[in-house]
Formats: C-alpha cells, structure tokens, sequence
C-alpha cells in the first residue's frame, strides 16, 4: 500500500467534496444532546477569494449563492471538477496496487494534480474575464490565492513522492 | 506486525486537532472536553479558543502573517497524527519508522512545552492552579508522547 498515495487520495477528496474544513467539532444538538453534530470555527478551502466570489474545486460561491462549475463554466468544469475525481480514483486504485500498472495509476495521479495547479495559475488568467468578470494581468491571480491552492500545490509534492516511491513488487512467472 | 500504540497516538492526535466535545452521558453534563488549558471560561485547544462554551476564535482565520503560527501547530499537530499511524504499519522501513517516532517525540515535547508556559503565564498570581487549568488536550499530547515511545522501544526490540 503506498501511503503518501492514500494521504492524496484523501487531500483531493477534501478539496473537491468540502467548503470548508470543520474545526472543534462538537456532538449532540439543543433539541437532543445525543444526535447531531456542529463545529465552533471552519478552516477554508476555497483556492481563490475575489471580492465577494470564492472559487473551489466543485464551483464557486458568490455573494452566499453556490453553483457548480457545469452551470457556470465548462472549461473549469473538465480542469477542476473531472480532472479531480479522475485523480481521486486513479490514486485510491494506484495505492492499493503493488504493480507496475499502480505506478502508472501513480502518476496520472501526478499529472492530474500538476494540471489542475497550473490551470489555476495561467487558465484562471485566461478565463478571468468570464469567471470573475475582470480580465487579470499575468500575476494578478497570486494576490487572490487562499488556503485551498496551498492545499492543492501540497498535494503535487505528495503524489510526485508517491509516484516515485511506488515500490512495484515483480512476480516471476512460470512457464510460457 | 502493526504497532497498535502508534495507531491509538495517531487516533488521539486526529481527535485533539479536530474535535472539541464528545458527549459520554448529556443527563450528568458528562463529556470529554479536548481543551488544552482553560482560563476564566475561556477553553483554548489546538484549533483556537471558545469562550463560555458559545463564542469561538481561531486566528487560523486571520490575514497574513497572523495566522502563520497557529496553521503551523495545527498541522504540527496534523503531521504528528498521519506519520504515527503511517510509522505503525507493517511495511514501513525501519530507518522511516524510527525517525518519525523521533520526529513526533520531538513534537508533542515542544508542544507540551509550549502550552505549559501559555497556562502559567495565564496562572502567574497564584501557581497552584496549574493542575486546574490544565485540560484533557493537555494530558492527550503527553499521552501521544508516551505511546510514541512505547512504539519506537517495539520497533527497536523488533530488528
């Protein structure tokens, strides 16, 4: 099992699944002490916060409404959204396969990650002027950069280890 | 074979970084709080502050750089959890697994450390407190402690 590979797994599921990590969870609701559960603060995992638009692997939220990227814009939709879940499969398969074909898994996992950052970095330049209504210059989106992006350029160093420490294990095989 | 006390520390570490409050039996208001110390009804934990059990603080969520020591205890804290239970496995190599135990030994020492000066400079007027402030966070961090110690003595006497 290639642990760096299933701690990826994890991160990806985070930032494509969650708004927000949960922090000083507490059990237990004011109608019945026993069910329910709450939180006192939240730890944000948005990659970009632009004015009042906060933008996340699944969509953006703008002015406290949420939409996902399939109704807003198609080209973040395949970069963001598809391109996670594909990283998110292909490193959960990858972990638990000890071949050559797991490494394979390994680093599409890799791949995926390096695209998903430097679509953020250049297309979300590019594409500015429809996601966020102003057209950027070249390093104006690195002053709107938030914990997300971090988290995401955390996970490319993760799945490159990952896919470099993949141990494969060879089996010999008899006969013809 | 897995090192059980490496995965339990990793567990406990998971629950102080995240959780606050697990309910045990609401009726008595009997619960397992994960505050490290707690001053004048303000329980302070790895994540931040709640003050009355209602309003809560985390300068995690301030601008930059405000926050850069509290992200950084945090995923200290994060890190030390992950690398207990990924130490504890069976396919872990001897010279990883023994410095990361190292590595979180080091860790919850500076932590233990750190919070300690936070509650007696809270308690300075009178020391004999100290034993009041200090909370469940607290004694869970130098429980991860121990229980990494416990898994590197294994991992040595297992080669």
């Amino acid at each position: 099992m290639n642990k760096l590979g299933f701690i990826s797994t994890i991160i990806s599921s985070i930032l494509l699944f969650m708004p927000f990590i949960p922090l000083g969870i507490y059990f237990g609701s004011a109608s019945n002490p026993w069910i329910g559960f709450n939180y006192y603060n939240t730890f944000a995992v948005s990659i970009l916060t632009y004015n009042t638009k906060q933008i996340y692997m699944w969509g953006l939220i703008s002015s406290g409404a949420a939409m996902f990227w399939f109704e807003y814009n198609l080209i973040t939709l395949i970069f963001l959204s598809i391109l996670s879940i594909i990283a998110i499969i292909t490193s959960i398969v990858g972990t638990f396969k000890g071949d050559l074909l797991g490494k394979r898994f390994m680093g599409f996992n890799f791949f995926a990650q390096l695209f998903m950052n430097l679509y953020i970095l250049i297309g979300f330049t590019i594409y500015s002027e429809e996601i966020f209504g102003v057209a950027f210059n070249l390093v104006d989106v690195y002053l709107y950069l938030d914990y997300g992006f971090f988290i995401l350029f955390l996970n490319l160093i993760i799945s490159f280890i990952a896919y470099r420490k993949h141990d494969i294990k060879w089996t010999e095989y008899e006969g013809g | 074979m897995v090192r059980k006390t490496g995965v339990l520390a990793g567990i406990i570490g998971f629950l102080v970084a995240i959780i606050s409050r697990i309910p045990i039996y609401p009726p008595l208001n009997l619960e397992l709080n994960f505050s490290i110390f707690s001053v004048n009804h303000i329980d302070y934990y790895f994540w931040g502050s709640v003050a009355d059990g209602i309003t809560s603080f985390s300068s995690m969520n301030l601008g930059f750089p405000e926050n850069l020591i509290s992200i950084i205890m945090w995923c200290l804290i994060l890190f030390v959890s992950i690398s207990s239970i990924a130490a504890s496995t069976n396919n872990t190599k001897y010279a990883y697994a023994s410095k990361l135990y190292k590595l979180n030994i080091l860790f919850t020492g500076f932590f233990m450390i750190f919070y300690l000066i936070n509650a007696i400079f809270s308690i300075i007027h009178d020391l004999r407190l100290i034993f009041i402030v200090l909370r469940l966070g607290f004694y869970s961090t130098i429980g991860i402690m121990v229980l990494n110690i416990i898994a590197l003595t294994y991992l040595r006497k297992s080669i």
